[in-house]
Formats: structure tokens, C-alpha cells, sequence
């Protein structure tokens, strides 16, 4: 995978991350609208939260991607296998994030096709 | 997450074994008609091999929260190269500036055809790992094809 690739993939990561936090204040601001109290945040991690460790975790898998493919390039490191391993490690995890979003989404807008 | 990419480890260090062997088999052909090195008070090269021994995957932490299975699962590590001990081929070629006084030189003992033959092994265990790696980032990718 190209250095190129990696970073686009950086780009793509860090809109898909804004859209979460989008979703996550609308999701936020309905709530309260309904007047539902915030207190089960306090006890643990949102949803959320969670979803955003998932995302912090892939985004490891491509900036560690990132350096080795560099490391190589420059002549640091001569692992070529291990840095087609830590490409691949990224291209799944950023798939499984994409389906994650994916699936996200639809509930998203399966509740906001709801009838009142 | 860690857990889909542990078999994509395992043939990992299989692939760095089997480069390793690459390496050391490239050494042992190109020597093969070496008659000084610097080891072994400057005798003839000597042959090298490798040895694998496997290795429990992971940290030993690890292996105990997946209770027994932990253990199953073993990467393959070279952990020595192996120096033939058997006696140099003596061949005769007294024009030979490491002649003994008998115009004997003291060859490698090592069989090109032996050589090549491991070195194809070694190549189609690098391509398993391959296979096996790939097979296993398919099953990943299609677990993310469920309820699509």
C-alpha cells in the first residue's frame, strides 16, 4: 500500500470521526430535548466514547503502517513482509471501521424515520 | 482485534524463519568453493544451517487469559545456526595457493544440488506463510461481510 493510500485513509478517518462527534451531539441534543437525565453517562463510557477508542485503535494500525512504510522507503528498517503486515492489519481495520460506521448510520437514520 | 490478527502474526515469524534460511542457504552457495574464512583458524567455509524452535505466540500473560488455547498457539523462531562439523572434501590441485604440502586443498563440504533443493523448500514455505496470511485476512474481511 502506498504512502498516499495511508494518508488518504488518514483523511477519510478524520471526517469519519467528525461525523460521529456530528451524530454523537445530535444524538446528545435529542436527549436532552426529551428531557432524559444524563446521569447513566456518568456511570461508564458512552457509546460513543467507544466507538472513538475503536477508531483511535485502526487509526494506530495506519499511522504504525505509515512509519514502517516510510522506515522501508528511507532504507531504516528491511522488514518488507512485516510492512506488508501492518498494511493489511490496516486495510481490515479500516474496513471494520467502515462497516462499523456503516451499520451505525442505519440505526442512526432507522430511528430518525421513526413515527411520532 | 488483536485475536484476528494472531494467526497473520504466527505466519509472520514464519516468514522471517524462512528468509532467515534463505539467507544462510544464499551463504552456503556462494561458498561453496571457499577455502579460507576467518572463521575456524582460517579453513575452508563451513556449511550452515538453521534451526527452528517453536515458540509460544504472545506474552505469557496473554496466554493465560486464553487458558489453554494460549499455548497451542506457537510461532517458529530461529534460534541458532547450526555449523556442519563434518570434514572438508580434500582435493587435489597442488596449483593452489592454499595447497598443503601434499597438493591437497581442503574444499567445503558442501552439495549444491542439496543446497538447491533446500532452497526451493524454502521457497515454498515462504509461499505457505503467504497463503496462509492471505487466507486469513480473507476470513477477517469476510466476518465484515455479515449483515451486509
Amino acid at each position: 500500500m502506498s504512502t498516499s493510500m495511508i494518508s488518504n485513509n488518514h483523511q477519510a478517518m478524520e471526517s469519519m470521526i467528525g461525523e460521529l462527534r456530528d451524530i454523537k451531539s445530535k444524538a446528545e441534543s435529542l436527549s436532552t430535548s426529551i428531557g432524559e437525565d444524563n446521569s447513566s453517562k456518568s456511570s461508564g463510557k458512552s457509546f460513543a466514547d467507544h466507538m472513538m477508542d475503536e477508531i483511535k485503535e485502526v487509526n494506530d494500525l495506519h499511522i504504525q503502517s505509515d512509519k514502517m512504510a516510510a522506515d522501508l522507503a528511507t532504507g531504516k528498517s528491511e522488514n518488507l513482509h512485516e510492512t506488508m503486515l501492518a498494511a493489511t492489519k490496516a486495510e481490515i481495520g479500516f474496513n471494520y471501521i467502515v462497516q462499523l460506521r456503516n451499520k451505525i448510520l442505519d440505526a442512526y437514520q432507522e430511528v430518525m424515520r421513526m413515527q411520532v | 482485534m488483536s485475536s484476528i490478527f494472531k494467526a497473520m502474526d504466527i505466519s509472520s515469524s514464519g516468514l522471517a524463519a524462512q528468509r532467515v534460511r534463505m539467507n544462510i542457504l544464499s551463504s552456503n552457495l556462494a561458498n561453496a568453493q571457499t577455502t579460507k574464512s576467518a572463521e575456524n583458524g582460517g579453513g575452508p567455509y563451513r556449511r550452515q544451517d538453521v534451526v527452528f524452535t517453536a515458540n509460544p505466540v504472545g506474552e505469557a500473560f496473554e496466554n493465560y487469559l486464553d487458558e489453554d488455547f494460549g499455548t497451542q498457539m506457537q510461532e517458529v523462531k530461529v534460534t541458532e545456526i547450526h555449523k556442519d562439523t563434518k570434514e572438508p572434501r580434500m582435493v587435489f590441485d597442488p596449483t593452489h595457493p592454499h595447497a598443503d604440502k601434499d597438493g591437497m586443498v581442503a574444499m567445503p563440504n558442501i552439495q549444491v544440488m542439496t543446497e538447491m533443493v533446500n532452497m526451493i523448500a524454502a521457497t515454498r514455505a515462504y509461499e505457505a506463510n503467504v497463503t496462509a496470511m492471505n487466507n486469513a485476512k480473507a476470513m477477517a474481511m469476510k466476518a465484515l461481510e455479515i449483515g451486509r
